[in-house]
């Protein structure tokens, strides 16, 4: 997806081909929620799932999705555990080092944050509605859940349009 | 490792080298719908957030900055700013002080990223409200809370 401020997304994923790579097997842990590694992880193939304490909250199998942002930018450890499902295979920087000096990606980083809160923000508008409707507390759980999604996995990316799936986008399905 | 995030004072003397708008109170400093392509750091004063009508924020925090989301997303901004007071702000272009300044972009990225954070945060706060039966008038306050982290700049994310 071309953002104002990256207007050529293959510049950066250049950049991305010269890290180095990791991969790892499947069942095996990317990061460990509670642990600081400094470590950005983008996915170059693969597939892995995002848990928070211990309950699965998202799957991400699209190449060019970040682990790790949070972490360095808030200077704190991994909020959740991220596990191969199967063979994968990330680009691997210095977080801090990478987010110093190269300003396409801290703004790579910056537009998926702004992209997840935009998203989270159309869907507690729906939370909202729901909640002065006096909607059954199963239909406003589903809600949270999906606003959980949005703003609890980390994984989201701009290289391809459509993903991470939006589910409060304005032609999002119904569920 | 050395934080990302710049020192209060680098910012501050960063933010000092940017030109200065002045505001009367009840003035819009940024309006919904528009698109200005402006970044704004409140220098002095304090303002309100509005959406749809409703106050969703008030913020007198010198640093709060407002803009970033819809620069960076390239879309209209989502709610308006108003000055409760008189107020003074700093304005950059965003997309050219995003695309490569070593001080205002890491805070940007940052205060997007503590938002991102301390709205989850909150958001568990609801899920357990759910499940524990709390009245809707408890659960729709911690919403207003998810909604204010989800929609304003907010300050400076190391604690100044």
């Amino acid at each position: 997806m071309p953002t104002p401020l990256i207007p050529d997304m293959a510049v950066f994923q250049r950049k991305l081909a010269t890290l180095p790579l990791v991969t790892y097997r499947a069942g095996e842990t990317v990061l460990s929620a509670a642990s600081k590694t400094g470590r950005l992880l983008i996915l170059k193939e693969g597939a892995v799932a995002v848990v928070k304490e211990g309950v699965e909250i998202a799957r991400v199998a699209e190449p060019g999705a970040v682990f790790g942002e949070l972490s360095v930018l808030l200077d704190q450890p991994h909020t959740a555990d991220v596990h191969a499902l199967e063979a994968s295979q990330f680009h691997v920087a210095d977080a801090a080092a990478m987010l110093r000096v190269d300003p396409i990606a801290l703004l790579y980083v910056a537009t998926v944050l702004a992209q997840r809160l935009d998203s989270a923000n159309r869907g507690l508008l729906e939370l909202k509605r729901q909640v002065q409707a006096g909607e059954p507390r199963s239909v406003i759980g589903r809600t949270v859940e999906k606003i959980e999604e949005v703003l609890g996995a980390t994984g989201a990316n701009l290289m391809y349009a459509g993903y991470p799936y939006d589910p409060f986008a304005p032609d999002a399905p119904k569920s | 490792m050395p934080s990302l995030i710049p020192d209060v004072a680098t910012f501050e003397r960063r933010l000092e080298g940017l030109p200065v708008v002045k505001h009367r109170a009840r003035e819009l400093v940024l309006t919904a719908g528009s698109k200005t392509g402006a970044l704004v750091f409140l220098r002095s004063g304090a303002v309100e957030v509005v959406r749809d009508g409703v106050q969703i924020a008030s913020v007198n925090a010198p640093g709060s900055v407002f803009g970033e989301q819809a620069v960076l997303l390239d879309q209209p901004h989502t709610a308006d700013v108003r000055t409760l007071e008189q107020s003074e702000f700093y304005v950059a272009d965003a997309p050219a002080l995003l695309a490569g300044d070593p001080t205002i972009a890491p805070y940007v990225a940052a205060i997007l990223a503590r938002r991102l954070d301390a709205a989850n945060r909150w958001l568990v706060a609801v899920k357990r409200q759910l499940q524990t039966g709390e009245p809707p008038s408890v659960i729709g306050k911690a919403i207003e809370k998810v909604e204010e982290l989800l929609s304003y700049g907010g300050r400076d994310p190391t604690g100044w």
